[in-house]
């Protein structure tokens, strides 16, 4: 197995990624219109204002839909196929894409509940979120 | 008829395939010389640049000043756009637009691309590979999003992967009646389904083609056209649409502003989905070709699926002909800058073994990036 992509830490998005050491997914909710936003911004995509606030959500969300990848693109992936990528919808509004861990490919389907886990990086500077079913999900 | 301020006065195509020892730069310039001799004008006239820069143009978005060195114009109207799929329907409206407006007379529209042997990676991270990069999360290249696209489709309207099939053996039928389609072999459903997975629920056979090669667009102004060597084809009608904030738009897997780009060029042509004889919709991934159709409104939403199962409607002889010439997934992929070609080619009635009788008015959609941006245009005879 290979080195996994890491993501780089700015000041911007040191948040989101150390939110995962603490068991939190956060997103930014816009200071002035209210708007809960994902992907990460120095602006709001509504109001253009620039004034947030990182806040944590239930980490609770959906399978909007899926896409299963049988081989690896990527040396990241060697050796971990097959794995689930998804669109998910999370019940405070913001999609994200993740992979979909702890789960089988025919274990999927459109609407699955999930729930952000944490997966601390070998340094334990942060921990990049991802998703598994929900509890239950799993034995369905 | 509809807006019809310009027109289409040649269209001009290099080699297409795997061409060793060709560029980005010589297939354009291929593709120009052909694109001048189906109009019968002079590059002395030639006095507008548009052009998308290929996947191995080293040059990126200056591409139109080292293209116009190279072809020796001085233009007073020029640029370079890369939109992805939706990028030749975008360039020729910026054609269209400075010819009515009076920037310009003669426009070459210009792509080429050696994406086949030029070493271009299509597999890269889906989302940049910045630190937003969705590489963290394992999503990989291309086929991704069109794999989420199709996989929500499927599971709320019963699409399956054997009608993605249909897609593709009616582009590879085509193809087989194309002399410059790149694949000609007949397939079959049972070798779509055969077919190794490239992103699951996407097959090899629903994924485009990787291929070098060159277009050239021409367009003029309506009365410049009519004295060209081939018959004008008028742009009746033309449409944009974007959904630039992917994951903030809610329902961007399927893409609305698909619909909204072609219901832009349907007002402006002043014509509906029931008077459009043939079509040309882009297919980056089969999947494409049903979005395609619900927001075309040939079909209603989630009825895309039966209607090119059996690949009986979509045939050259069916209600809606689509992709006349094989289309990205066995013509070539010229990032749907051969869809305007192969449209011009059915209004003017010239395309031999595969023209659809009688076809008028054709509609030509693109699409590209993270399948964010479209573009479409209405093309009917000049009268």
């Amino acid at each position: 197995m290979t080195e996994p992509v890491l993501p780089t830490l700015t000041d911007l998005n040191r948040p989101f990624w150390e939110g995962g050491l603490a068991g939190e997914l956060r997103f930014q909710r816009c200071d002035a219109c209210g708007h809960l936003r994902y992907p990460i911004s120095t602006i709001c995509p509504r109001c253009l204002s620039g004034d947030a606030t990182w806040v944590p959500v239930s980490g609770r969300g959906r399978v909007l839909t899926y896409a299963v990848f049988d081989r690896a693109y990527h040396p990241s992936r060697e050796g971990r196929t097959p794995y689930v990528v998804a669109i998910v919808q999370t019940e405070e509004g913001p999609r994200m894409i993740s992979d979909l861990v702890e789960c089988t490919p025919g274990q999927v389907a459109v609407d699955t509940p999930l729930v952000a886990t944490f997966e601390p990086v070998a340094d334990g500077g942060f921990a990049i979120p991802r998703f598994r079913l929900a509890d239950g999900e799993a034995n369905r | 008829m509809g807006w019809s301020k310009a027109s289409i006065a040649g269209v001009g195509a290099s080699r297409q395939g795997k061409l060793p020892g060709e560029t980005a730069m010589s297939l354009a310039t291929e593709a120009f010389r052909d694109a001048l001799a189906d109009a019968g004008i002079d590059k002395s006239e030639v006095d507008g640049l548009l052009t998308m820069p290929g996947t191995t143009s080293p040059e990126g978005p200056k591409h139109y000043l080292a293209l116009g060195e190279h072809l020796g114009i001085d233009p007073r109207w020029t640029g370079s756009l890369n939109a992805g799929g939706a990028t030749a329907g975008m360039l020729i409206q910026q054609a269209a637009l400075a010819i009515d407006a009076g920037m310009a007379s003669v426009v070459a529209c210009v792509f080429g691309d050696a994406a086949k042997t030029g070493g271009s990676r299509f597999s890269a991270a889906a989302g940049g590979e910045d630190s937003g990069s969705w590489g963290v999360w394992g999503m990989f290249g291309n086929a991704a999003n069109s794999a989420l696209g199709a996989r929500r489709h499927m599971a709320l309207y019963g699409t399956t992967s054997e009608q993605l099939g249909w897609v593709a053996v009616n582009g590879r039928r085509n193809a087989a009646l194309n002399p410059a389609a790149v694949m000609r072999e007949p397939i079959t459903i049972a070798d779509h389904q055969a077919s190794r997975m490239i992103v699951d629920p996407l097959h090899l056979l629903d994924c485009c083609l990787i291929t070098d090669g060159g277009v050239c667009i021409i367009v003029t102004s309506p009365e410049r056209a009519r004295d060209a060597r081939k018959p004008a084809v008028s742009i009746w009608g033309m449409g944009q649409g974007h959904t630039l904030q992917n994951l903030e738009t809610p329902d961007w897997w399927y893409l609305p502003h698909q619909a909204d780009c072609v219901s832009r060029a349907y007002r402006m042509a002043g014509v509906g989905p029931k008077d459009i004889d043939v079509a040309q919709l882009y297919d980056n991934f089969s999947i494409a070709v049903l979005f395609w159709l619900e927001h075309a409104g040939f079909v209603p939403r989630g009825e895309s699926g039966p209607f090119v199962d059996g690949g009986t409607r979509i045939a050259l002889d069916g209600e809606l002909p689509v992709n006349t010439a094989g289309g990205n997934l066995s013509e070539s992929y010229m990032q749907g800058w051969l869809h305007v070609v192969e449209g011009v080619r059915q209004v003017r009635g010239e395309a031999g073994p595969r023209q659809v009788a009688d076809a008028e008015l054709c509609l030509v959609t693109g699409r590209g990036m993270t399948l964010n941006t479209a573009s479409c245009l209405v093309l009917g005879p000049d009268r």
